[in-house]
């Protein structure tokens, strides 16, 4: 297991994703990541491929993603937990 | 893609009707059916219609009779490919003319381990094309959406041949790109068209095509820039009944300075 924080976190998510008006440094662990940041279908390919390419984590299926991607805190946990670099 | 569905215009039961003739007397039997029905489609306005905005385009002041023919004909080779995937669904018989040099540029660019992206478009055969590719021994994925209410047969579910591919449905969540980028590092083969659109409108960069600009899906790409996944343009003109042509028109890789 490789810790990340969710500083980490938001710092890639800042830099893959189309977030303009939205402050992410205020939401909470428990914000619901698509309604909090309001994402659309295109956001869930960048989040899907944030996850391959920063740590190396694939994401089978979009019944999976949407568990992993249900919270910034429960996308945190997914990814110190499967994260491979 | 607003108002569209997949859904056949005809019932069950006279897709059934072509089946048996195939059945019973194989392709000659079915496309001489075919002659009146498509000879309907074209003649009824509100059918011939539909062909227009591509007639118009493709064939610029035509008028009157040469209107209806192009229809006739548009439908008529679409009957054809569609009789053609029927027909080997049933018999088990069909024949892809793929040049030597292609084949193993496929497989050269599948061999890099990172999958394959195969893009084709909506024309010639490439409802036979998705059922019958198989010179890459490889799990295969098509990018199709199937609407509940469709009722034609893909090939395999003739009986006769395996399910040769599976199907990524690009209207679930996420456009499928969990699936695709998870298929794409077991090293499969995606199929998938490169002009239908889906999803969101940001998904969509404008190109020219026949004279007017249209919207194509963009996301594939982004997929295949942060997987590292080669991609095969591919056509498959018709060569005559049960035969066409794969045709590879280009290959490319992506770069991750492309990626946005």
């Amino acid at each position: 297991m490789i810790p990340t924080t969710m500083a980490e976190l938001k710092e890639a998510l800042k830099k893959n994703l189309s977030l303009e008006g939205i402050d992410i440094d205020a939401l909470a662990d428990d914000s619901p990541l698509f309604e909090g940041l309001g994402l659309d279908s295109l956001d869930a390919i960048e989040l899907v491929i944030i996850l391959r390419k920063n740590y190396d984590i694939v994401i089978e299926n979009m019944q999976q993603g949407r568990e992993v991607f249900r919270t910034l805190g429960s996308l945190r946990k997914y990814i110190e937990e499967n994260r491979k670099k | 893609m607003s108002g569209w569905n997949s859904k056949s215009a005809a019932s069950r039961f006279k897709h059934n009707i072509f089946y048996l003739l195939i059945k019973c007397g194989g392709r000659p039997l079915a496309s001489c059916l075919l002659v009146p029905v498509v000879a309907f489609y074209a003649l009824v306005p509100a059918w011939r219609r539909r062909a227009y905005p591509y007639i118009e385009r493709r064939f610029k002041n035509t008028r009157g009779l040469a209107k209806i023919y192009h229809a006739w004909r548009l439908y008529f080779c679409f009957g054809q490919v569609l009789i053609d995937r029927a027909a080997y669904g049933i018999t088990g018989r069909i024949k892809i003319l793929s040049s030597a040099a292609d084949m193993k540029l496929c497989r050269d660019l599948h061999a890099l381990g990172k999958g394959l992206i195969i893009l084709s478009a909506h024309c010639g055969a490439w409802q036979c094309a998705m059922s019958a590719f198989d010179f890459i021994e490889e799990e295969k994925y098509v990018i199709y959406r199937r609407d509940g209410a469709d009722i034609d047969k893909q090939a395999y579910e003739h009986g006769k041949i395996a399910q040769a591919v599976k199907f990524i449905d690009p209207s679930s969540a996420g456009g499928g790109a969990a699936e695709i980028m998870a298929a794409l590092s077991r090293n499969a083969v995606i199929c998938a068209m490169g002009d239908r659109r889906f999803g969101s409108a940001r998904n969509l960069a404008e190109a020219e095509f026949l004279g007017g600009t249209i919207a194509l899906p963009a996301s594939l790409y982004r997929i295949a820039a942060a997987c590292g996944a080669p991609v095969v343009i591919i056509f498959f003109p018709l060569r005559g009944a049960g035969r066409f042509d794969s045709r590879v028109a280009g290959h490319f890789l992506l770069t991750t300075k492309a990626q946005k």
